[in-house]
């Protein structure tokens, strides 16, 4: 890979890594979801996912033309499938059914990934239903305790595995026993849920199909991307959140970078602005190009937000290039069988002169018509 | 008691303390003269400096990437003005320029930015030496380009001793007006509590006030003095850098003096004094760039009004820069003096209400 790329992976991308490693979170779950109200607080990281990406045209458009293999908004479909199949594998509840999945963990010590440990999950299900699906059918035994007046369901003595605790009507929490509990804790009002940056950060994010936010362990991050781009200035973010979306014609990400301070903020922007100007002005084909110009660096005092959204078009593009990239590299090209689609488009219609804010009306509505049921 | 009667008393006070006033505002100010030579530096990261455009053709990617880079150790600042971004310089608001040429990502081009530095600035010196080798280290490579770093030197050399001994009047001004003064009329409380009439009180406080304004020129002229003895080439007794250097004094002593009545001369008063003292002085970075050690250590140090009696002194004295330059940070310094004195007569009034 080129200079750009490797950079445009590091600078951009290094920022969203966190971001990544929370999703890669994800699929050390057992698989189900949690509706963040009912995520316990302390925890270092937050996925939520609204189950109707599965029926999402511009998502599943996305997947198609091979997504994965776009940084940033590759993370996205590539780990939600991984998520949902997961949880369809190992429970054979129908992911489809739930509204809603949440799941949550804390960080190990010197850990770059949370350790998963649990998973709200709203959905349209049986208590026994759901008691059945992770006893695996029989294959385990699962005995029935009280818990604050909830039911909970525990592995029986000598066994081990996942918990089940019932929240509420259609409502579950799946997972180790301290998630389980912690949960149970927090929908019957005996504990309060997830708060503070992390929260904050988590709600002033995007309203979207994917929604992530994890704390950063700051001495996580490396020195540096690049010879130019000083990442020691990321340290100073405290939280990531990030939210990938889709309108009506293509598809977004926007991720948080919240710090300590405005100071430090202002730093962070710089930099940020600082490296995606180099990565523009060093990048040699348009295509990349174009899509890093479509990335906008604001600040809300203490939160750097950066913000892409591209038409399918655009992103397919992209997709294209650095699929060429690893054919030329692998020497095994993914067959690029996107025959009939249009030349490369260089600029999406919305890829430049919208600010965050000024759509960000039109943003939200389009979400909801295109994303939600 | 009249105020030309006042006026005697105090000139026989001087005369009974001559040997204190001199130990306190001749030996002291030449001890800490000398003394001034030896000091350390820092390395920064927080300070402000300005990005502009070499010319009209530099683009806003050309703009951002330096700013991007220049964020590693300082809090870059878009000027659009070259004129503006050395004013700026000079008023210390900045301390480095950075020009950007343009051409950074045209392949093989041969293109310089140039980092421009005051020289008065002393402390700065060996950081923006760093800076540059540093600087000149990250662009090899990042750049299509062939991009080097030339550091310009503007204004007069000066020497770390000519640059601390016009902090050291500012220093001494704020340490006789937060421990010197007070601890003088301190000793006089006996008669501010047989004083019942107001009208008195501020009579003997003018009376303190016109001996006292004029004797901290003495300190200054000990000061220039002995520069100009040692060669130094800076100019304390400009009228820029005397103002300052009065406005400072009567400013901090009326909040130390107000102080004194509000706790009612009791020691507390003259701890809260030394402490606001220190605090003063370690956080209106009087030596140091602001944001020298931390962005917070700068945010202070813009809210402090002596940060700017310091630079106007400072481009006054040593820079030899007009007072006009400085019309603002007069203004501010006034309006903090005027607050200043507003305390004191809300304290003196407290202080009476409650005899």
């Amino acid at each position: 890979m080129e200079r750009s790329g490797a950079i445009a992976l590091g600078a951009v991308v290094a920022v969203a890594v966190v971001a990544a490693g929370v999703f890669a979170v994800t699929t050390l779950l057992d698989g189900g979801p949690a509706a963040v109200d009912q995520v316990p607080a302390g925890v270092d990281a937050v996925v939520r996912v609204d189950t109707a990406i599965t029926e999402d045209r511009i998502s599943r458009e996305l997947v198609r033309a091979g997504v994965e293999s776009a940084p940033l908004l590759g993370v996205v479909p590539t780990n939600v499938s991984t998520l949902l199949g997961q949880f369809e594998r190992r429970t054979g509840l129908d992911p489809a059914a739930a509204d809603e999945v949440a799941a949550f963990g804390w960080r190990g010590n010197g850990s770059t990934t949370v350790d998963a440990a649990g998973v709200v999950v709203h959905g349209d299900w049986s208590s026994a239903t759901v008691r059945d699906a992770v006893a695996d059918n029989g294959s385990r035994n699962l005995t029935a305790t009280t818990y604050r007046e909830q039911t909970v369901y525990r592995p029986a003595d000598g066994e081990s595995g996942t918990w089940l605790g019932v929240l509420g009507d259609g409502q579950f929490v799946l997972g180790n026993e301290r998630a389980v509990k912690r949960s149970v804790d927090v929908a019957t009002g005996d504990a309060a849920g997830f708060g503070g940056r992390l929260r904050s950060t988590y709600d002033a994010s995007e309203d979207g199909l994917v929604t992530v936010a994890a704390r950063v362990p700051a001495e996580q991050v490396p020195d540096a991307a690049g010879r130019a781009v000083d990442l020691t200035r990321y340290r100073q973010v405290a939280v990531v959140a990030g939210s990938y979306y889709t309108t009506d014609t293509g598809g977004g990400v926007e991720v948080r970078l919240r710090t300590n301070s405005t100071e430090a903020a202002r730093d962070v922007e710089d930099v940020t602005t600082g490296g995606l100007a180099i990565l523009r002005g060093t990048a040699s084909n348009e295509t990349v190009e174009a899509n890093l110009r479509a990335v906008e660096v604001t600040r809300e005092e203490a939160t750097v937000v950066l913000t892409y959204e591209r038409s399918v078009s655009g992103i397919e593009a992209l997709v294209r290039y650095y699929r060429g990239l690893g054919a030329e590299t692998a020497a095994e090209s993914a067959s690029l069988d996107r025959a009939g689609s249009e030349p490369i488009a260089l600029a999406g219609p919305q890829a430049s002169g919208h600010g965050p804010t000024a759509d960000g009306g039109q943003r939200a509505s389009a979400t909801a018509g295109g994303g939600r049921r | 008691m009249t105020l030309r009667s006042l006026l005697a008393r105090e000139a026989r006070w001087v005369r009974h303390n001559a040997a204190v006033l001199v130990l306190v505002l001749l030996i002291l100010p030449s001890l800490f003269a000398v003394s001034t030579v030896a000091f350390q530096q820092v390395i920064p990261r927080d300070t402000p400096i300005a990005v502009v455009p070499g010319d009209d053709a530099v683009t806003q990617d050309e703009l951002d990437a330096v700013r991007g880079v220049a964020a590693f150790f300082s809090r870059p600042q878009s000027y659009d003005s070259h004129d503006r971004a050395e004013r700026a310089l000079t008023r210390e608001e900045v301390y480095a320029i950075f020009v950007v040429p343009h051409g950074l990502f045209d392949e093989g081009a041969d293109v310089t930015i140039e980092m421009i530095v005051e020289a008065e600035m002393v402390p700065y010196e060996q950081p923006s030496l760093a800076i540059a080798s540093i600087l000149s280290g990250q662009l090899r490579g990042t750049f299509p380009a062939d991009v080097s770093v030339a550091r310009t030197v503007i204004g007069d050399d000066r020497t770390l001793s000519e640059f601390l001994v016009s902090v050291g009047t500012i220093l001494l001004t704020m340490v006789y007006a937060f421990v010197y003064l007070p601890r003088v009329v301190a000793d006089e409380e006996r008669v501010f509590q047989r004083i019942r009439v107001e009208s008195s009180i501020w009579r003997l406080l003018t009376a303190k006030y016109a001996l006292f304004t004029p004797l901290m020129l003495v300190p200054v002229v000990a000061f220039h003095a002995i520069a100009t003895h040692l060669n130094f080439r800076l100019d304390l007794l400009a009228p820029g850098a005397v103002a300052a250097t009065l406005l400072t004094f009567v400013s901090l002593s009326a909040i130390a003096l107000g102080i004194m009545f509000l706790t009612r001369f009791a020691t507390v008063g003259r701890l809260l004094n030394a402490t606001l003292l220190f605090g003063t002085l370690a956080f209106s970075n009087l030596v140091y760039p602001a944001g020298f050690f931390s962005p917070l250590r700068r945010n202070v140090a813009r809210l402090s009004p002596i940060h700017y009696a310091m630079i106007v002194q400072r481009g006054t004295a040593l820079k030899a820069n007009s007072a006009a330059l400085y019309a603002d940070r007069f203004a501010l310094l006034a309006g903090f003096t005027l607050a200043g004195l507003a305390f004191l007569t809300g304290s003196v009034a407290f202080y009476q209400r409650r005899a």
